[in-house]
């Protein structure tokens, strides 16, 4: 009997298993690449446009039919509004009934990691390539995925798509063809579907004509085969609930005076911890010093994408992730071109075993904590959406509000979420609506922070729900001069006013 | 003596000189109606409470007590190094912030030294030592350049995070490294030389270093254990090796469970860890650099080179521990980075031909000072603006006079109230305890503000005299100006305080019986 057969078999196991494990080794890292991505794309849910998209998503669902005029504000009561993201509304309304908010942030990771995996899977990327990418692209979109699942998240996902689809276009034209499905979904979603067929006509475009420099040839039938699917995309955009007003809702936004007053439209360099502006500028740097380095004529698409959309990003933050989406396909070509081999170096598995254990340490250790995720109550959400008070908001469902009322902006919707039984003055949707001339929006700001009383004596409120550190809680409070009030209930985040006649 | 030595101790003073230019310049030749107190821009909220350990020593306490928050306790916490100071200092009559200040120097040279001594265990010329010497003293990361988009970069404001901090910052993070350098000085000396006397050595210094900063204890024994093993030691031995130079770590764990140490340094102690991109911006070049030394280091076979990756490894592993003393894991990180970038930066200039390679030398050396030089820029803007914030650096004499009133009339079962600004630095004036001074050493600071905040608009005298007396609130001092005053708290006419003080403007009540 050979003593040594039992000893020999585990060695030979663990050999075996060794061997497997160095095999699969690029699979396994690259999956741990993906996993630190989503744990990093998991943040509190936050969305202070949850509450109105939910009760749409309610009426859709309980009534059978859209909701195309206003019932949550009397400002602009019956008024009809283009819902850009009516589609996306039954969905949330679902997912808040059966996940709730925590899973709403977890879907939005999933959303979020998912538009990654799009973008790169088109290029054969070993899992360092990948973590570079990956560090990008947490970092600077950072601030669509920072409130969790939103409308705006989906877009990334069809913009992901889109890039994808223009990629894999240039082996394949026929994969074209998958575009009027993307656009007829996108319209439905979200209203960024807009500069998607901008994007799509610029790549495409391009492409068509630098085939057309290089070959010195028409060909005709490539031409009709892109022109018509360019077409038939921007044909399908019509077909949502509301034509053409879909496009008109987009750009009574772009067009608003007032969406410097929204924090997503803000630049990137005006106090915005999340925007990673360094990250940002290391990567445009680079990506553009890669395009000079390059000289390729299938860039050109990329570098006018990336000189169209620069300006706009750093004046507008919450383009970053868009300007990431299309520009980092060059990044991905580029890596996949570079042929070294960094396993030859001890230090790697020293410094990416550490970077794994470092990320994930960080996100159960420290973020989550931090961010209350492991308890993540209807406090934590109120909170988090500018510091609202649920104790103020229940108040108010239990007491709820009679004749006109003034609320804070970033509020609106929640009150609307909760069902407060009384009619609002504004929410997030109302940045652009307008009706003759009138806009509560341009209102809330002159009120609100350009501290105009006088306006305000004219609407004559009967109640004002606003937050306790505001200038018109002050005035309220210490101030005749706005008439006479009575608090109802403050606390330290919110003030509700009711006024004596 | 060798030209090397006095290259080293060149170095060494021309850093140790410039650190402490803005406390020198503010202590003699700042000219003001104001007296300096002593504190820089780095953390000045913490300067008091330390100092206020070394006053209780003056004062004869062996164990010391949290002066900064009123719940009844019994002091428990032992720490030799501010024992030592307060006992110098009361030996010599010096005040506590200047031995806190003299006692940050003389650490800063013993840390000198033995940063210099334990260099000699990876650099065998003199010119990589002093290389590796100027690294330490005086590399950083990006902070200087980020400080205005990214003010969490680490290496602007974690205490212990790169060695210029921490030679800015308290004589016990110094101590805690010096620590921590020498018993694994000695530890390597007992793997090479086989010799017990420095197993023992190392294990006393680990000792040490529990009591004066507990959380290092968690990032040396694993080190120590894993060094052991991959120098292909037998695991028997490693173990007990491991827990002969980690007994440091049964007295953390006693301690942790002690109710008095969880109440004071978990509190005292909360520190988060930034995010991971805060350090990298707070490393900056060094990681680098780091990098491509770890690789020189992991072709090597020596044991101090396994024991310098391995102390990296833990440190930054340790980083996220689910612990609110996480950030606290960083403590001495700074120095092995160091001496693995300078590896690095030696292998980068070997493939580098000669006139480049110096430089490329002098340029790194450049941008990785350039933090700390923002440091100093940065405290001598803070301190001279003379702002009175709750982090201020000068006060009027009338209030130090009436603080050494307050001192001399008063004894420890006192407690005052004050405002926050005055609150913080009471104790370590006075040797007494305030109400509340401190947002982590206030047990409760911010329900305490609240309470004070609604208390001193309370019409009601018997309430507030009866929440004064349930916090055993004897003494209220107010300063110049106080904001307590514009607030709209009026103490001459509360029935249950009596004006035992006043002069220049500053007043102090004691409260009576109401």
């Amino acid at each position: 009997m050979n003593r040594n057969a039992p000893g020999a078999s585990t060695s030979c196991y663990y050999i075996v298993m060794f061997s497997r494990l160095i095999r699969y080794k690029e699979r396994i890292l690259s999956s741990f690449v993906y996993l630190i991505l989503f744990l990093y794309s998991i943040f509190p849910y936050s969305d202070k446009d949850w509450g109105w998209h939910y009760r749409y998503g309610e009426y859709l669902l309980t009534q059978g039919k859209i909701l195309t005029q206003d019932i949550f504000t009397w400002t602009m009561q019956g008024m009809k509004w283009a819902n850009p993201s009516w589609l996306y509304d039954p969905l949330l309304y679902l997912l808040t009934k059966t996940v709730g908010y925590v899973g709403l942030s977890i879907i939005g990771a999933l959303v979020f990691v998912s538009t990654f995996y799009i973008l790169i899977s088109n290029f054969k990327l070993s899992y360092w390539k990948k973590a570079i990418l990956a560090f990008f692209f947490i970092l600077i979109a950072q601030v669509a995925i920072g409130e969790g699942l939103r409308s705006q998240v989906l877009s990334l996902l069809f913009f992901s798509i889109l890039m994808s689809i223009i990629i894999k276009s240039l082996k394949n034209i026929k994969v074209i063809f998958f575009l009027p499905i993307l656009f007829l979904l996108w319209v439905n979603f979200h209203g960024d579907f807009a500069a998607g067929l901008g994007i799509a006509g610029l790549f495409l475009g391009s492409y068509f004509l630098i085939d057309l420099w290089k070959t010195k040839k028409f060909s005709r039938e490539k031409f009709l085969t892109l022109g018509a699917t360019l077409l038939l995309s921007f044909a399908v955009t019509f077909i949502n609930p509301f034509g053409y007003h879909a496009y008109l809702e987009v750009l009574s936004n772009i067009g608003s005076p007032y969406i410097k007053n929204i924090l997503e439209w803000l630049p990137i360099y005006d106090n915005c911890p999340y925007c990673h502006i360094y990250i940002f500028a290391i990567y445009s740097f680079t990506t553009l010093l890669l395009f000079v380095k390059r000289r390729n004529l299938y860039d050109i698409p990329y570098i006018l994408a990336y000189l169209i959309l620069l300006i706009p990003t750093i004046q507008t933050r919450r383009l970053l992730p868009i300007f990431l989406i299309v520009t980092m396909p060059v990044l991905c070509q580029i890596l996949e071109e570079i042929v070294w081999n960094i396993d030859q170096f001890k230090v790697t598995s020293y410094a990416f075993f550490l970077i794994i254990v470092v990320c994930i340490e960080f996100a159960f250790f420290n973020r989550y904590s931090s961010d209350d995720l492991y308890h993540y109550s209807e406090t934590d959400f109120a909170n988090n959406l500018s510091s609202c008070s649920l104790n103020a908001v229940n108040y108010l469902l239990s007491h709820p509000p009679k004749g006109k009322g003034f609320n804070f902006y970033d509020w609106g919707g929640y009150l609307i979420g909760k069902g407060l039984p009384a009619k609002i003055y504004i929410d997030g949707r109302n940045l652009a609506m307008e009706q003759t001339g009138y806009m509560p929006f341009s209102g809330f700001i002159s009120m609100y922070y350009q501290n105009n009383y006088d306006l305000f004596n004219k609407y004559d409120f009967d109640w004002v729900f606003v937050q306790t550190n505001s200038n018109i809680a002050n005035k309220l409070y210490y101030t005749k001069d706005l008439g006479n009030w009575k608090v109802e209930f403050s606390d330290t985040n919110a003030t509700y006013f009711v006024r004596i006649r | 003596m060798k030209k090397e030595n006095i290259f080293a101790i060149l170095i060494a003073l021309v850093v140790l000189i410039f650190i402490n230019l803005p406390i020198f310049y503010f202590f003699v030749f700042h000219q003001s109606n104001l007296v300096f107190l002593g504190r820089r821009s780095l953390n000045p909220e913490d300067t008091y409470p330390l100092v206020s350990l070394i006053e209780q020593a003056k004062q004869g306490k062996i164990l010391f007590a949290n002066l900064y928050t009123s719940e009844v306790q019994i002091p428990s916490l032992f720490m030799p190094s501010y024992l030592l100071i307060g006992s110098v200092a009361a030996l010599f009559n010096i005040s506590s912030i200047a031995a806190f200040q003299g006692a940050r120097i003389i650490f800063s040279i013993l840390l000198f030294f033995v940063i210099y001594k334990f260099l000699y265990k990876f650099f065998d010329k003199p010119n990589e030592r002093l290389l590796a010497f100027i690294i330490v003293l005086t590399s950083s990361g990006f902070g200087f350049l980020l400080n205005k988009i990214a003010s969490a970069s680490s290496d602007l404001w974690m205490p212990g995070s790169n060695t210029f901090l921490t030679l800015e910052d308290a004589p016990y993070i110094i101590l805690s490294q010096i620590l921590m350098m020498s018993g694994f000085y000695l530890f390597l000396n007992f793997i090479e030389k086989k010799k017990v006397i420095y197993i023992v050595g190392s294990s006393i210094l680990f000792l040490f270093l529990s009591f004066e900063y507990p959380f290092s204890i968690l990032v040396t024994a694993p080190t120590i254990l894993f060094t052991c093993i991959l120098s292909g030691l037998p695991i028997f031995k490693s173990v007990l090796i491991f827990l002969v130079s980690s007994f440091g770590i049964v007295n953390f764990v006693i301690e942790m469970h002690k109710d008095t140490f969880i109440k004071f340094w978990q509190s005292a102690n909360i520190l988060q860890s930034p995010s991971p991109t805060s350090y990298l911006a707070g490393y900056g070049l060094l990681i680098i650099l780091a990098l491509v030394g770890i690789e020189q280091f992991m072709k090597k076979n020596r044991i101090s080179e396994k024991l310098i990756v391995i102390w990296v490894f833990f440190c930054i592993a340790l980083l996220y521990l689910p612990f609110t003393f996480q950030g606290r894991m960083i403590n001495g990180l700074h120095i092995p980075i160091s001496i693995l970038a300078t590896c690095g930066l030696i292998k980068i200039i070997s493939m580098i031909k000669k006139p480049w390679s110096k430089v490329v030398i002098i340029t790194s050396l450049i941008i990785l000072a350039l933090t700390p030089v923002y440091s100093v820029v940065r405290d001598f803007e803070n301190i001279a603006k003379e702002s009175p914030q709750v982090d201020y650096f000068f006060i009027s004499k009338p209030e130090i006079q009436a603080l050494n009133w307050l001192k001399n009339q008063t004894n420890s079962n006192d407690i005052i109230l004050a405002n926050w600004t005055y609150g913080n630095i009471i104790p370590g004036i006075t040797g007494r305890k305030v109400f509340l001074g401190h947002q982590f050493w206030t047990v409760s600071f911010e329900q305490k503000v609240q309470l004070i905040n609604t208390l001193l608009l309370n019409n009601n005298p018997t309430a507030v005299s009866l929440v004064l007396k349930e916090n055993g609130i004897t003494y209220i001092f107010l300063g110049i100006n106080d904001s307590m005053i514009t607030y709209g708290f009026k103490p001459e006419s509360e029935p249950f305080l009596q004006k035992v003080y006043s002069k220049d403007g500053v007043s102090i009540y004691k409260v009576i019986p109401y």
